[in-house]
């Protein structure tokens, strides 16, 4: 049986989030609470799996009972149920440990697949956030365009050295022809055996001609 | 008897149909997420209550109200709103509603409101009465005396309705009686 706690200020809304969530076969709301500081006593009394949990409410609000109440019951997930989807907001929520954020405009559409995503303990959001978020991230500089490289993947410089030893070149030949040391060439060497978890220059020939790095 | 739950929230039409059909166990619930089909429906159906919502997508709740008022005259109409009873219970009660209460109203007030619609009555909140039974009752109040007469065919009922003590005056004088 998944056990849900409702905390809303308005009667008239815990009522209706009553209905909805134990229509649903094996859920059964076990209390509710009208603000924020009843929402956190309840939850550590009752650890429900599931906090539904209204972002604006008098006294300790929205953000602040999350973060106490995932302090006090880790376990317990916390879905928030907000008007606003401004990225300060929603971000200050997951930050206080919400797994799940739905706009109330979206909750009749949503509420039971949300719940049912943080039963799983997956996150959830509405649409609209996921967007505004996205957005979001795509207009912070400090992101940058490239993808992260993959720790196996060759530099340019390695795959310069790999052609140069399919080329039967010797370290102190590729040193020369690439203006650096001799141990320069060998820990360049070394790293890709790592990188690609070879044992020995000819593997990293054979490697070199199947990856079309050098022709065959 | 026939209610229709007109609100774009889900939620808040399942609240109400819950905590209605617990009082009102022979009721049958009919809902509808905007003033359109809220329209739509007492075309077709007699109600004998409308719970409706103020902001929806679309035509306001307020908006439509003198057009179900001509389809269905006799029609008694909740308003139920986030909307703070100062902002719009008067424009409510001006555009025909029987009766005004917030969505912060508790179930036992929103039983209470319900009621008195239905009986033929008018409800507006005990606080929101007693601010306008200062008002008529205080000389120096031009805003709200201003207010006021811009509904002055509510104003004999309200000095009637209202008791020494402030609204609701029904029950009031009843026990008086």
């Amino acid at each position: 049986m998944a056990r849900i706690l409702v905390a809303d200020d308005h009667e008239l809304v815990r009522t209706g989030l009553r209905a909805v969530l134990e229509g649903q076969p094996g859920w059964q709301v076990c209390g509710e609470a009208a603000n924020g500081q009843e929402a956190v006593e309840k939850a550590k009394q009752l650890k429900p799996d599931v906090v539904v949990l209204d972002l604006s409410m008098p006294g300790v609000n929205g953000v602040e009972a999350t973060s106490q109440i995932i302090n006090a019951v880790p376990e317990t997930e916390v879905l928030i149920l907000s008007i606003h989807e401004s990225e300060p907001v929603v971000r200050a929520a997951l930050k206080a440990g919400a797994r799940g954020y739905v706009l109330k405009s979206d909750v009749g559409r949503v509420l039971v697949d949300a719940v049912q995503t943080l039963l799983d303990h997956k996150a959830f959001f509405s649409t609209a956030v996921c967007e505004r978020m996205g957005r979001q991230l795509l207009a912070d500089d400090s992101v940058g365009t490239e993808l992260p490289r993959p720790s196996n993947e060759l530099t340019s410089r390695e795959r310069e050295i790999m052609r140069l030893l399919a080329d039967a070149k010797s370290n102190k030949e590729i040193a020369a022809a690439l203006h650096i040391s001799v141990k320069t060439v060998e820990t360049h060497r070394s790293n890709m055996l790592h990188k690609l978890a070879l044992h020995s220059t000819a593997g990293l020939v054979r490697y070199a001609v199947q990856n079309k790095i050098v022709d065959s | 008897m026939k209610i229709l739950v007109v609100d774009d929230h889900m939620v808040v039409r399942q609240g109400l149909k819950l905590i209605l059909a617990r009082e009102f166990t022979q009721a049958v619930f009919v809902e509808a997420e905007n003033a359109q089909e809220a329209l739509e429906q007492v075309r077709q159906t007699p109600f004998d209550l409308l719970v409706l919502d103020i902001n929806m997508p679309g035509r306001s709740g307020l908006d439509v109200v003198s057009d179900l008022k001509k389809v269905a005259p006799k029609l008694r109409i909740l308003v139920l709103s986030m909307y703070a009873e100062e902002q719009f219970a008067l424009r409510a009660l001006r555009a025909g509603v029987n009766g005004y209460i917030t969505k912060d109203t508790a179930a036992k007030e929103l039983v209470d409101a319900v009621r008195k619609v239905l009986a033929g009555g008018t409800y507006v909140s005990t606080t929101l009465a007693e601010k306008w039974a200062s008002a008529l009752q205080t000389d120096g109040a031009p805003a709200f005396h201003e207010t006021l007469s811009k509904i002055q065919p509510e104003i004999p009922t309200l000095r009637s309705s209202l008791g020494r003590r402030g609204w609701p005056a029904d029950s009031q004088r009843k026990a008086e009686e």
